[in-house]
């Protein structure tokens, strides 16, 4: 269950008892401490009070006799002012002027405005019982139930105090005053110095310095825990919260995702931890793409070798197989016939037909193979000589148009005059243009053949467009076309190899050759190009062709 | 029906057939083929693989394909190896096949003549 809680509140669930235990301790030492200073204070208030009035008791009962003797004529007459008239007035004054009552009080009072209160007799009888009894100190309530705090200090009979309260010399002497001497020994316990000190507002500072303590608690507690919160949040939660939505997404597959903590602290330590792991997943993952496609794109291209290899199977099976077996059985009829004796014309003459025929076409495809095997081994001398491509091209188209005619196609040349010359293998270049009208020829079996020759820059460009069955590879797929035994239908008749070898002898003069068709049935548009050069610097493949002889 | 691109094959199959009183069909591709079908449905088909257009292969399934012709048995004769063909050979396993480097006149009339009689 606290395992579950979040980390801020789980610190939360520490912090906040800890606070509160603490705060309640200093604060309930920090009351009580209060409260003893108050009382103190009061206490020595009441104290000086009473001692000053001790004292002045005292002073007065010493100097009775000044007091009482007239200075000129040596006569004495009290003056009414012995230690308890002049206590009684000094405690009226003092009470009246402060919030301390202060009196002087006795169990045997004269003066009925010393009768001593509850409390006081409690007390005095309780001084009686005890010999030399110090001061007591008391807590109580007045009648309206304000806190007070009772002081009383016992006076005992001393030497000044015999002559108006000790032995009666006879019975119902009177003192001085006028009272009844009533008979004290000296050390007797007279009476006492009552101080009643006001303690309502200690109370109630107590109170007030309580509830400040109390608010400050709740608001420091409060503060911490916010505090706490906020502080989690920016320096844990935060950070935390970006690392893990990092590692989130690197996990669902973007790998490209850093954690964005900039921090010095763990936090900043642990993402830049995390971001150098993070690049070195990326990394790695992006090598092992790589190798994955690497070895997908070798595979493709093994499959595609494989399919190639296929095709080459069945089309030179194709080339070499059909006209073989026309050829066998062609002969086998024919020694049949001539075993039965059977003499048909006409059927020596189809004989006779295939048999030529296939001959013509084996010697063909023989020729090719060899013929580009050759051209591909580079052995092949061209005789170079600088000549206008034009003239070549007329010548080509001529021999050309019977053939064409034959399907009903008609050749159209557009050649402009004034090219400049190319330095070219005669018999190569005219093998190429031948190619590609015979081509033409082949597979158009209406509309035309048009032949063209332009310059490009640098180059001459010659184009063989027809309005024939047109090609039904892709763009990208187009360069198959000039591989060897490469046949896109495969039962038309030819190895494949002619344009492979028209590929071949461009190539050697340093040009490009290539295939256009906007798709099946639209007609296809082969160009070729040669690089113009002067015959003083023959071209580098010449050279090389040259070297290697 | 004979389902051939080269005429030269065609003249020498006629040869072939001369005087075993069968009718002929000539196509020259899958395409011509399945028309002819509809016309005149054949006691059996001699077949070329490597065809313009419609293939040896297209035909076949198309034939196996269709109800009415599924039963016409198939006699492929073509210059591919025979071990191009298992595929064929799966859908109908009655297929006779004969390489074209092996054809003889005896060996077509007596294949012809076991499709005949079963």
């Amino acid at each position: 269950m606290f395992s579950r809680l979040k980390l801020g509140t789980k610190l939360l669930w520490f912090i906040a008892p800890i606070m509160v235990v603490a705060m309640g301790i200093v604060f309930t030492w920090l009351i009580k401490k209060e409260e003893r200073l108050i009382r103190g204070e009061i206490k020595t208030k009441a104290e000086m009070l009473a001692l000053q009035l001790e004292i002045i008791r005292e002073y007065i009962a010493e100097k009775q006799d000044v007091i009482n003797t007239d200075p000129e004529t040596g006569n004495v007459t009290f003056k009414h002012l012995n230690p308890a008239k002049v206590g009684a007035a000094i405690s009226k004054r003092i009470s009246s002027s402060t919030d301390y009552i202060i009196k002087q009080t006795s169990l045997n009072y004269r003066n009925p405005e010393n009768a001593p209160d509850e409390y006081e007799i409690k007390m005095l009888k309780q001084l009686q019982t005890k010999d030399n009894e110090d001061t007591i100190w008391g807590e109580d309530y007045d009648r309206e139930g304000k806190k007070i705090i009772r002081y009383i200090v016992p006076l005992y009979i001393k030497e000044d105090c015999l002559q108006c309260h000790g032995m009666p010399a006879y019975e119902g002497e009177l003192d001085i005053t006028g009272y009844k001497k009533e008979g004290y020994k000296l050390g007797d316990l007279r009476g006492a110095i009552s101080v009643i000190a006001p303690a309502g507002h200690m109370e109630a500072v107590i109170w007030t310095n309580t509830l400040i303590l109390f608010s400050i608690g709740i608001i420091s507690t409060i503060s911490v825990i916010f505090l706490t919160y906020l502080l989690i949040r920016k320096f844990v939660r935060k950070p935390l919260d970006r690392t893990v939505a990092a590692t989130r997404a690197i996990t669902s597959g973007d790998l490209s995702k850093r954690v964005d903590v900039k921090s010095g602290d763990e936090f900043g330590e642990l993402a830049e931890s995390f971001n150098i792991m993070a690049e070195s997943i990326e990394e790695k993952t992006r090598a092992l793409e790589e190798t994955t496609q690497n070895l997908e794109r070798a595979n493709q291209e093994l499959r595609g070798l494989d399919e190639m290899k296929d095709n080459i199977i069945r089309d030179v099976s194709h080339e070499l197989k059909s006209p073989l077996a026309q050829l066998r059985l062609a002969l086998e009829l024919w020694v049949g016939d001539k075993k039965d004796g059977a003499k048909d014309e006409n059927k020596a003459n189809l004989f006779n037909g295939i048999i030529k025929e296939n001959i013509k076409r084996l010697n063909k495809t023989v020729e090719s193979i060899l013929e580009l095997t050759s051209l591909e081994s580079g052995r092949e001398n061209y005789d170079k000589e600088s000549l206008q491509l034009k003239k070549l091209i007329v010548q080509v188209t001529k021999s050309s148009t019977l053939l064409a005619r034959q399907k009903g196609l008609t050749i159209r040349s557009i050649l402009p005059n004034k090219l400049p010359n190319v330095v070219v293998d005669r018999h190569g270049i005219t093998r190429v243009v031948t190619n590609l009208i015979d081509n033409a020829i082949k597979y158009t079996n209406s509309g035309e053949i048009s032949v063209s020759l332009q310059q490009k820059n640098s180059e001459l460009e010659v184009s063989v467009r027809d309005s024939g069955i047109g090609i039904g590879l892709s763009k990208e797929q187009q360069y198959k076309l000039f591989e060897r035994f490469y046949q896109e239908n495969a039962s038309t008749p030819g190895t494949g190899v002619g344009l492979s070898i028209c590929k071949t002898i461009v190539e050697a003069h340093g040009g490009k050759i290539w295939a256009e068709s906007k798709g099946k049935g639209e007609g296809s548009t082969f160009r070729f190009t040669l690089p113009l050069v002067t015959e003083k610097e023959p071209i580098a493949t010449d050279t090389k062709v040259n070297d290697g002889n | 029906m004979i389902v051939e691109d080269e005429k030269a094959f065609h003249d020498l199959y006629s040869v072939m057939f001369e005087g075993k009183g069968y009718d002929i069909i000539c196509a020259y591709d899958g395409d011509e083929a399945m028309a002819k079908l509809e016309e005149d449905k054949p006691d059996v088909i001699i077949l070329d693989m490597l065809l313009d257009m419609v293939t040896g292969d297209t035909f076949f399934l198309y034939l196996k394909g269709m109800p009415e012709y599924a039963d016409i048995p198939v006699l492929i004769i073509s210059a591919l190896s025979e071990k191009q063909y298992k595929n064929l050979k799966k859908i109908d396993p009655n297929l006779v096949y004969i390489e074209k480097s092996y054809l003889t006149k005896e060996r077509l009339l007596e294949e012809l003549d076991k499709i005949l009689i079963s």
